[in-house]
């Protein structure tokens, strides 16, 4: 033994110790005593052990956008939280996708791969598909009696994306609103007053017969966002409206239609409106005057921008205050487990709180869903022209129409692709309609 | 051929002991040996190849949506409604006419520059390596740099025309020329990889029977119709093959290029097929896409291989 250990005198001895031959009596008595006192020590010492091995925080998936703009709110979002509610942990599953078919689509693979979601992101417009695919738990139960929860410190115009047939599914992450972004230098050089902004369709198109002499593209209506959201709002200021809340009528095709259709067509035609999907990058190019986009923008817009943004309410046929319509998402409950419910509600909860609506507000162009929440930015940004414009909106939201069944996204399409060729001249207005509608009806 | 099945094979065993042996180049083997050979090769393939086409006809015979708790067994309704509807009608048109001229003008593009090539004494390989670039490019990646090319607005081929004193185009926003960008773009991420493929063609042909038939008199033109494209007709077939089949599984560039529009005018199969099982949800519908896309593309295949009747072999 003593030529493997070799070395100095006192080391030689403490290897020896380990290497000293055992019998197997008293490697069994040895063992038996260490077994011994492995169970018996945390029985004795029962409060020690809890202090060395705390209880594991339970684990929340949330499968969540991870773009840019979307990070800048939602990461601040889960940091508050969890530090508020150490108990639970925000395991986020990110998903770099371009809309919120394509985030629902991830979610919904979710449930298909076995590893579903338990807590997701959604658009407004999905919470019927959502609902539909029988993996969306319905709220109301569990927030019944919950003190925690005051349903009346949150705008009920935003609590009613959340519901179908009556029953609360999605609690409102952020809202957003359409918006008139116009650009200042261009404004000045077209020799238009940027104080003074057009408030009615005639007045914008004026304007953008001006910027375009000065060299600029005219205006962009966001038409491409989700197919139908401009395209409502501009129908609900003429007095119409997409369709009855039960989808049984479609009423979009009606003179209504055919006017907002008409209007940004003669745009296209006179030269005064590009024909793009590529909204927010065309505008903060600086070669277009006026961008009708999303809220959401009103933080990343100005900070692409080399010139000044202001923003105004949109445009309306007649100068009224606009109705707007209200886009953006939420959060829907999609774990089956009981006891996870109760964490993920904590989660969804904190999201409508003031606190957290207040970091959403701040770091994105969204409104909250809190009251007290709008009430602090307020207070906060008294002399931010373009944000008092933004939280103006809050109160004037209308829903945003979701349509039932399984050709859902598939109609939002058909609308989306009939705008497009109207606008390009392959169709008139009127048989584009008629053809859509027809379309849907069937459809439907 | 390296198996050869032995003598006694199908005939009564001559007597205990003597077994069916297989002829494995100069040894004999037993007839169980090939077949266990070739099953990790069959596993795989069954595995990564015919199962999924299974399972994805599995579902196209189901009104299931992705992620939905359930699912209804419906026959051959969402072929029926595939067939009747304008959108397939219309994507099949859009990626027979993407395909057809993406693998003509791949082929061309790659044979001509395979025959300047051919010829160059110094810096083949450095044309080579710079035409293959864009096979190896990540196409969506590509598509997104090809979409501003296109830009209306601030994109370089109006800036061209501009230049030129000519007027924009809204390259994107109209059919023909949005189909012509579609096209554009495959075929400049085709032509790199057919051309490879040619000038390993051109290596096949013996020097003795160009050198010859320059001695007798043929001209370029001459050597070239009689001499060389009948040599690498092979090639050829293979080219037309291989441009084809990825042109019709071109998806992503398309997706980022155009996504299908202006409405619907350069949807072709493989987009549709993501449209309504990713954006619409209707799994069943898609995968009843997919196996019509997959026996389109055997069918074009194999109408491709049967002109090898015309082919000249060596």
């Amino acid at each position: 033994m003593a030529s493997i250990v070799g070395g100095k005198p006192e080391r030689r001895a403490a290897l020896e110790f380990f290497f000293q031959e055992v019998t197997m009596r008293a490697f069994f008595i040895k063992s038996c005593l260490v077994a011994l006192l492995t169970m018996v020590t945390p029985w004795v010492f029962p409060a020690g052990t809890k202090e060395q091995a705390p209880s594991k925080p339970a684990v929340v998936t949330f499968h969540r956008f991870s773009t840019a703009a979307h990070q800048a709110y939602i990461l601040p979002l889960i940091a508050a939280f969890e530090k508020k509610h150490p108990e639970v942990k925000i395991e986020s599953v990110e998903h770099s996708v371009p809309g919120y078919e394509a985030l629902a689509q991830k979610i919904l693979l979710s449930f298909a791969s076995g590893s579903p979601a338990d807590v997701g992101q959604t658009g407004y417009t999905l919470v019927r598909t959502m609902v539909e695919s029988g993996k969306a738990i319905a709220l109301d139960e569990t927030l019944k009696g919950d003190a925690s929860f005051d349903r009346n410190a949150l705008y009920k115009s935003m609590m009613d994306l959340g519901t179908v047939d009556g029953k609360l599914y999605m609690l409102p992450l952020g809202t957003s609103t359409p918006i008139m972004y116009y650009n200042v230098d261009a404004f000045k050089k077209a020799g238009l007053d940027p104080q003074k902004p057009p408030k009615t369709w005639v007045e914008l198109k004026t304007a953008a017969r001006k910027l375009k002499e000065a060299g600029y593209e005219g205006v962009l209506w966001g038409w491409s966002i989700t197919g139908n959201w401009i395209f409502q709002t501009m129908l609900e200021n003429l007095g119409g409206r997409i369709a009855s809340p039960d989808a049984k009528s479609v009423d979009f095709a009606g003179p209504e239609g055919e006017k907002a259709l008409s209007y940004i067509r003669e745009l296209v035609e006179e030269g005064l409106m590009p024909v793009t999907k590529d909204l927010v990058a065309t505008f903060t190019s600086g070669k277009l005057g006026i961008l009708i986009e999303s809220t959401f923008q009103r933080v990343a817009i100005p900070q692409k921008s080399s010139f000044e943004v202001r923003l105004a309410p949109i445009p309306t046929p007649n100068g009224d205050t606009p109705k707007v319509v209200a886009g953006g998402n939420g959060v829907m409950m999609h774990t089956q487990d009981k006891k996870l419910q109760k964490e993920t509600l904590k989660f969804m909860k904190y999201i409508v709180t003031e606190e957290a609506g207040f970091i959403v507000a701040e770091n994105s162009g969204y409104l909250p869903a809190a009251r007290g929440a709008v009430a602090t930015l307020r207070k906060k940004y008294p002399d931010d022209r373009n944000y008092s414009i933004v939280l103006d909106q809050i109160e004037r939201v209308t829903p945003w129409f979701s349509w039932p069944g399984k050709y859902g996204t598939e109609i939002q399409k058909i609308l989306m692709d009939m705008q497009e060729s109207v606008f390009l001249g392959k169709i008139s207005p009127r048989d584009g309609l008629n053809q859509a509608a027809e379309k849907i009806k069937k459809l439907l | 051929m390296f198996f050869k099945v032995g003598n006694n094979v199908g005939k009564p065993s001559a007597g205990a002991g003597v077994r069916s042996r297989v002829q494995f180049g100069g040894a004999r083997i037993s007839p169980v040996v090939p077949f266990v050979s070739i099953t990790p090769v069959l596993l795989f393939i069954g595995i990564f190849i015919f199962l999924p086409v299974g399972y994805s006809f599995l579902l196209s015979i189901q009104d299931y949506r992705l992620g939905f708790s359930t699912s209804k067994f419906i026959g051959l309704d969402n072929y029926v409604e595939l067939f009747h509807s304008d959108k397939f009608g219309n994507a099949l048109k859009n990626s027979l006419i993407a395909s057809t001229a993406t693998s003509f003008f791949s082929a061309g593009i790659g044979l001509f520059l395979a025959l300047q090539l051919s010829s160059l004494r110094k810096g083949k390989l450095f044309y080579q390596t710079v035409f293959f670039i864009p096979v190896t490019a990540t196409m969506a990646a590509m598509a997104i740099v090809w979409r501003f090319i296109f830009h209306t607005e601030f994109g370089v081929m109006n800036a061209l025309l501009l230049q030129l004193g000519l007027g924009k185009v809204s390259w994107l926003q109209l059919d023909a020329t949005a189909m012509m960008a579609v096209i554009l773009l495959s075929v400049w991420s085709s032509f790199g990889y057919a051309l490879v493929l040619f000038l390993a063609g051109f290596a096949g042909i013996p020097r003795s029977i160009i050198e010859a038939a320059t001695i007798d008199g043929a001209g370029y033109a001459d050597r070239f119709w009689k001499i060389i494209l009948p040599l690498i007709s092979p090639t050829t077939i293979f080219v037309f093959v291989v441009m084809t089949v990825r042109a019709l599984e071109n998806f992503d560039a398309i997706r980022v290029l155009t996504d299908g529009g202006p409405a619907t005018a350069t949807q072709t199969l493989s987009h549709l097929l993501y449209q309504e099982g990713f954006l619409f949800f209707r799994t069943g519908f898609a995968s009843a896409i997919a196996i019509v896309f997959f026996l389109l593309s055997m069918a074009i295949s194999k109408i491709q291989l049967i002109a090898e009747r015309w082919v000249h072999y060596e």
